[in-house]
């Protein structure tokens, strides 16, 4: 199935006789030589835009050339030819109308005439309505919108000929249509610019100290309201010791702003003092700060290298005494190691009770095991496991033989299966004094 | 431009590249006008996979975002005559049609109406050694179609496979995995003058675009303007431009052959400029607002004014009768149609079992054309709009625009053409084996 014959286009014989034909009769030359004195869209396509007005399916580009063949149309039947003749009427192009649909025909106001009506029995499209009928307003020259017909495109050629035409133009509307450059003249060098102007600005000392300064004087007209100000400390009763201390400690110089207040930092200092336990500070209405403190009680006295302390029921430091007569009701613990075992030296002392005032204290040793002191110099040597039950021992012994009455030195329980009695040397003698003289009563 | 077939592949490349930006767009270069559209593809509808062309006949997979035309400026019979007010219009009507896109555009394709189009018809047939046609079988078959002697100074703008016989059997569109043991194909050359493609392709340049694919308004025309099945059964589409006809005659969907006549709407112009003593401008004017070709009673006595600013009073109120006009008009016209129903003839169209002719471009607007035409084609003619195209303007859908349309739907569904098939690879091998043969048995 091959169509083109041997006759076909490439056959030699035929010669383009025509070309020569078309090329003397040169009608081609006026073309390029044409001035334009009306527009140029005025009859493209507008043999049937009537029919095609009606669809929808494109985005309208309303053109003039619709309205007016609209219009015409139906005069066509009286004069077939006059209702197309557009001799009078100037109309924009396609490329004028896009521009003003591009931006904005707002500007062109066609204001509908109060006599002007559209034909009753047709069905016109949205937004034609605004087109008037150019031919019923000829006659009437001074009709607003005929005028700003005639100026507009004129005025909008001869503005953008210049631009449109060259290459310069060209190549910057492309630049321009160029989504990064777009970008970046939109967005991005007005920021460039904003922070270069900030840089430039703040380059300078002496700009940056006057506003830190400003900023800093309405900071402070702000925060030394008087409704933020502190007036006074509210401390609960307390040791008068402690309230010295804290008074001390708190140093506020009242009033204050409670915006220069660090609540937590003053109570972390309030809890470093030894004598409290945890602090509570709050904010109260009325420019109150209000305290609430948990003391540490004291319960028992240890001497150690670095003096004689006050100690609570856990060990911890309540305060520093210069002398022991200044708690003479606490016992006294010493040896190092001590503070640590305060449980266990508390039950011994409370084992040890029925020794009264004997007991003078009591001492760790080798920071393992304790020995009670009492008074003469004597000693309860305990040991490291069940000394609570060794105690109990010892006293049981004294309270049934009067045992510590006697000239005892030391009651040496370490060992709780061989206790072991060290006696002075006296009591020695006179030992040996009685089991001499029973022996020698005997023989 | 000195291997079609690599700067035709390199084309295609550019193509691909657009496709991939989504954003093409399609200048047709005329005599009266230039047309450019902004085509923005749908990534969606083109890659659907279902068969066939796809939704409305493959044109939702592009859309229209940006038309803009212009008055042509240095271009006569569809040729670059002046390249610098040539390429001054193309950027105006590339401008406008970007300015209403709102995107900027970095590939054209490009139609073209003149630089003497010729047609040739190829056949080309191989043997196939595996019993199965295979993708490299149809390349073989394309390059062991004989090339013509065009001439010096032509190049290659289409050449399309339009058939392909396997044996005994022809008709087929696409052989490929079919057995058989012989494969002809025939192929459709058209070649242009390469002086002109040159041109456009030094004009573009100058524009700062890429060129994504030249093709013959012919083509594109009837691309737009026929229907399905008139290019299935076979038409003539007479595209009646300014500076040219041309005629393309497409069947089973393929173009098969282009012409073009070095004659169009310039000349009626001309010639009522000439006869009736005034403008060209005005000649224009009266050409398309009073034109036709058939004149009745009525016509002699509706009489047209001749205004003009020549200052002689005599002269600017000259007015003329309608017949008149159309006395000028017919002969002209008449002349262009018979030109063209000569190329048909000469290119066996009465042969084709459907003798369809259709009329398009700006010149079939002419009141009355058809029944002209029917006297001088036969009784089937209609005249053409070019297809409904997603966001096209309404003034860009006129007859006028029926090549740069078609060329919208060749841009995004491009008929295969012989650049789209690699070179056939199997008788280089076998080529160099023979030289090193060859110099061995010289030297030794």
């Amino acid at each position: 199935m091959r169509p083109v014959g041997p006759h076909g286009a490439g056959d030699p014989r035929r010669t383009y006789a025509n070309s020569d034909h078309a090329a003397l009769d040169d009608a081609g030359a006026p073309v390029s030589a044409l001035s334009r004195p009306h527009s140029f869209w005025d009859h493209l396509s507008a043999t049937r835009a009537e029919e095609y007005a009606q669809d929808d399916i494109l985005p309208h580009v309303l053109l003039p050339e619709m309205a007016q063949d609209m219009h015409g149309a139906q005069r066509l039947e009286t004069a077939p030819y006059q209702a197309l003749d557009m001799s009078e009427i100037q109309t924009a192009s396609l490329i004028e109308t896009l521009d003003s649909s591009l931006y904005g025909a707002s500007d062109v106001e066609f204001a509908p005439e109060p006599g002007a009506q559209m034909p009753s029995d047709w069905s016109v499209p949205e937004g034609f309505g605004q087109w008037q009928d150019p031919q019923d307003h000829v006659e009437t020259p001074d009709a607003p919108f005929l005028s700003k017909l005639e100026d507009r495109p004129q005025a909008r050629r001869v503005r953008s000929k210049s631009l449109r035409d060259s290459r310069f133009g060209y190549r910057l509307q492309r630049m321009w249509l160029t989504p990064g450059y777009r970008v970046f003249v939109k967005f991005g060098a007005p920021l460039l610019a904003v922070m270069l102007a900030a840089v430039v600005f703040f380059a300078d000392e002496a700009r940056r100290v006057a506003i830190t300064t400003q900023i800093d004087a309405v900071y402070d007209a702000f925060v030394d309201r008087p409704e933020f100000m502190i007036t006074s400390l509210d401390l609960p009763e307390m040791t008068p010791e402690l309230e010295q201390a804290l008074r001390q400690k708190l140093d506020l110089d009242l009033p204050q702003s409670s915006f220069r207040v660090d609540l937590d930092a003053l109570r972390e200092e309030v809890e470093t003092l030894d004598w409290v336990r945890s602090a509570d500070l709050r904010l109260l209405s009325g420019g109150v700060i209000a305290l609430s403190v948990t003391e540490r009680s004291p319960t028992i006295l240890w001497r150690s290298d670095e003096g004689l302390e006050l100690l609570d029921a856990e060990g911890v430091r309540v305060a520093y005494v210069t002398h022991r007569n200044v708690r003479s009701d606490l016992p006294l613990i010493a040896g190092k190691g001590a503070n640590t075992q305060i449980s266990e030296a508390l039950q011994l002392l409370d084992s040890a009770s029925p020794l009264g005032h004997r007991l003078r204290g009591l001492v760790r040793m080798g920071e393992r095991r304790w020995d009670v002191v009492l008074d003469r110099e004597q000693r309860i040597r305990l040991p490291e496991a069940g000394a609570v039950a060794a105690l109990e021992r010892v006293v049981a012994l004294e309270q049934a033989q009067d045992l510590l009455s006697r000239d005892l030195l030391v009651a040496d329980m370490r060992n709780p299966s061989r206790p072991i009695l060290q006696i002075s040397e006296g009591a020695m003698e006179t030992l040996r004094d009685i089991r001499s003289q029973t022996m020698e009563a005997l023989q | 431009m000195t291997d079609p077939y690599a700067s035709q592949r390199a084309m295609r490349q550019m193509r691909r590249a657009a496709m991939q930006r989504g954003v093409i767009a399609t200048l047709d270069i005329g005599t009266y006008k230039i047309a450019a559209l902004v085509l923005k593809l749908d990534p969606d509808s083109s890659t659907s996979d279902h068969p066939g062309i796809g939704n409305m006949a493959g044109q939702a997979a592009f859309r229209v975002i940006g038309a803009g035309t212009t008055r042509s400026r240095g271009v006569r019979f569809g040729e670059v005559s002046a390249m610098a007010e040539t390429e001054s219009a193309i950027r105006t009507a590339l401008q406008a049609a970007q300015k209403m896109a709102q995107t900027r555009v970095d590939h054209v394709m490009v139609c073209l109406s003149g630089g003497n189009v010729r047609s040739y018809g190829l056949a080309g047939e191989v043997e196939i050694d595996t019993g199965t046609v295979a993708e490299n079988d149809i390349a073989c078959v394309m390059a062991a179609c004989e090339m013509p002697d065009f001439g010096a100074g032509r190049d290659v703008l289409h050449a399309q496979p339009i058939n392909f016989a396997l044996d005994h059997r022809t008709g087929l569109s696409d052989p490929r995995g079919q057995s058989g043991s012989t494969l002809a194909c025939d192929m459709h050359l058209l070649t242009v003058d390469a002086s002109l493609i040159q041109n456009v392709c030094n004009c573009l340049k100058r524009c700062d675009v890429e060129l994504a694919g030249i093709a013959s308004s012919a083509y594109a025309a009837g691309m737009s303007a026929l229907v399905e099945d008139e290019q299935e059964l076979g038409a003539a589409c007479v595209d009646l431009g300014a500076g040219s006809a041309s005629v393309s005659v497409f069947i089973k969907k393929h173009m098969i052959y282009a012409d073009s006549v070095r004659m169009g709407g310039a000349h009626v112009t001309s010639d009522i400029s000439k006869g009736l003593q005034i403008d060209f401008s005005m000649a224009e004017r009266i050409k398309t607002v009073h034109g036709g070709v058939q004149a009745t009673s009525m016509d002699d006595r509706e009489m047209i004014a001749l205004t003009g600013d020549s200052g002689d009073w005599e002269k600017d109120r000259r007015s003329v009768s309608r017949a008149e006009l159309i006395g000028i008009m017919r002969p002209r016209i008449e002349e262009i149609l018979e030109e063209a129903r000569a190329r048909l003839d000469a290119a066996g169209f009465n042969h084709l079992p459907s003798q369809q002719v259709v009329l398009t471009g700006g010149g079939s607007q002419v009141p009355g054309i058809d029944g002209l035409a029917a006297r001088i084609f036969g009784q089937q003619v209609r005249l053409g709009r070019p297809v409904r195209v997603r966001g096209l303007p309404q003034a860009a859908s006129g007859p006028a625009f029926s090549s740069a349309v078609g060329l919208s739907l060749l841009a995004t569904h491009p008929q295969d053409e012989w650049w789209d098939f690699d070179l056939p690879v199997d008788s280089y091998p076998a080529r160099s084996l023979n030289r090193a043969v060859k110099w061995f048995k010289d030297h030794w």
